[in-house]
């Protein structure tokens, strides 16, 4: 048998014969993922909504007078073709012009007054950062009179969500390295609890990996399985602000209040991490492991 | 000649001060079969432990089979201890493994396949007749069955050493005898045995070469097998 496969069976046998041990690990460090799990929820919904509100905000582009429909054709299959461009769309200056007076209509009276809209090209970017490159380049064509965006808007958003990464990362990154401390005192009370196996198996021969490997496997495993406890408790937290805050229907609510591709993300950094931190606290538990049998001099 | 165990001019001083042993000279011959006894804190643990590298001396060399512990790296120690058969004081069997496990992982350490190590582990329990309670845990043995197991894997190795620290020490006489006929049988089989014990009937009945330690020295050591009336344990 391989010694990897030995060291799997040895994991998964101390894990099933680990009884109330196992469990108890289990859970407190579940709880220490669920916080981690909030913090990287919040962090990730406000990046989801300042990103969204950025994908709102579009490249408006004003022709000049008179230039052709085929000019017109030609310049949105060009900007269609332009790198970070997702969606164009031209309104002519009479389409403008029309949802103009529908909107006024009650309001002010334009009967009298000449159609003074241009025609519009309206941009949407992939991401806010291209706009401004984008801006800067489509002003330069012949048909083009000038081309506007929200900059101000744009230059808050962008701080914001550089501020929301610097800020969420520290706190995901300081908040997982509190996780490391808790969990490997957690693996340590079991690894101590079981210092006497250690112990023989070093008196019998055993290299320091043999020792080692599937007591960090169990700890991988016991982290893997406490994320998933996590994101258990995200799935019914979901579900239950989708209910009594949001009142939308599941299937929908069942991602609030990131959206699938988001929410996919964060069960995988829960996992990760999880997986991760209970690997690396199993390891720094048993960094000794394997050195006393130089020699124990009373 | 060509001896198994060799301790040169060893002396082992714990905490600077109190001699675990003074000056010990010995040897044991290949496929001697000897008791080390001595009243508790003679130095019968500490020489055993000085075998199996648990301990350096503080001065002194040891040899097992032509090998100077004193040079031996750290990295070569688990190497060097699957050379040897083990039986502790306190059993030590690993407590969240059936009594065959026990005997498997050990075996699984020397990369064997999965086929020798079954074979190897259920011919080890057949020698200390306990193939009838493979799949116990070793809380739910007895102590003399717990011992015979902890030999069953000290023997599964096949080592040419064996050594055993008061192997009777907690079980009744019958069991003791059991276990001691086991002993016999695999030092006819070839292999070196060295046995700590207290028990005087065992020690003088077994008619083997006896070393008596007396505060960390050598008070007497019998080369010829002699019956010994062993009136200070």
């Amino acid at each position: 048998m391989s010694r990897f496969r030995i060291y799997l069976r040895e994991a998964i046998v101390s894990l099933s014969r680990g009884g109330g041990m196992a469990i108890a690990s289990t859970i407190s460090i579940s709880f220490t993922m669920i916080i981690f799990g909030l913090i990287l929820m919040c962090f990730l919904s406000l990046f989801q909504a300042s990103t969204k509100i950025g994908d709102q905000v579009e490249l408006l582009v004003f022709l000049k007078d008179n230039v052709s429909a085929q000019d017109i054709n030609g310049l949105v299959g060009t900007i269609s073709n332009m790198e970070g461009v997702a969606s164009v769309e031209y309104v002519s200056k009479h389409d403008a012009w029309e949802k103009f007076k529908k909107y006024f209509q009650n309001k002010i009276n334009i009967s009298d007054i000449k159609n003074p809209l241009p025609d519009t090209i309206k941009v949407r970017t992939k991401s806010p950062d291209y706009i401004a490159g984008l801006s800067k380049v489509i002003s330069q064509f012949p048909q083009v009179d000038e081309t506007r965006y929200p900059q101000q808007l744009l230059n808050t958003l962008n701080i914001m969500v550089q501020k929301i990464t610097l800020i969420g990362s520290l706190l995901l990154i300081g908040f997982a390295l509190a996780s490391l401390v808790v969990i490997s005192s957690t693996i340590k009370v079991s690894v101590l609890a079981r210092r006497e196996e250690l112990e023989i198996l070093e008196l019998v021969g055993a290299e320091p990996n043999f020792i080692r490997m599937p007591y960090i496997l169990e700890g991988s495993f016991i982290g893997f399985f406490s994320s998933l406890l996590a994101i258990f408790f995200f799935i019914f937290l979901s579900i239950f602000l989708s209910f009594t805050v949001v009142n939308i229907n599941p299937p929908w609510s069942f991602f609030w209040p990131l959206n699938t591709s988001l929410w996919i993300l964060m069960c995988f950094i829960i996992v990760f991490t999880g997986t991760f931190i209970g690997f690396l606290g199993s390891f720094i538990s048993l960094r000794n492991v394997g050195k006393f049998s130089v020699t124990k001099d009373f | 000649m060509n001896p198994a165990i060799v301790f040169k001019n060893v002396s082992k001083i714990y905490h600077g001060q109190i001699f675990g042993l003074k000056e010990i000279n010995l040897e044991v011959e290949k496929g001697d079969f000897v008791f080390i006894i001595g009243h508790s804190g003679a130095g019968k643990s500490t020489l055993l432990k000085l075998l199996y590298r648990a301990l350096l001396p503080s001065s002194g060399e040891v040899y097992v089979n032509n090998m100077n512990l004193l040079k031996l790296k750290s990295k070569d120690i688990p190497v060097f201890r699957r050379t040897l058969g083990v039986v502790f004081q306190d059993v030590r069997l690993l407590p969240r493994k059936t009594a065959i496990e026990n005997i498997s992982l050990c075996l699984e350490m020397l990369g064997l396949s999965d086929r020798e190590v079954k074979k190897r582990a259920y011919k080890s329990l057949e020698l200390v007749k306990l193939s009838a309670k493979s799949r116990a845990f070793p809380n739910e043995l007895s102590g003399g069955e717990q011992q015979r197991l902890a030999i069953a894997r000290a023997i599964s190795y096949y080592p040419t050493l064996l050594i055993a620290d008061e192997p009777t020490g907690n079980i009744d006489l019958k069991t003791s005898w059991e276990i001691m006929s086991i002993f016999e049988s695999l030092n006819r089989m070839g292999m070196t045995i060295l046995i700590t014990t207290h028990n005087p009937i065992i020690v003088s009945k077994m008619n083997k070469r006896v070393i008596q330690l007396k505060n960390g020295q050598v008070e007497s050591d019998s080369l010829e097998p002699t019956p010994i009336v062993y009136e200070q344990i």
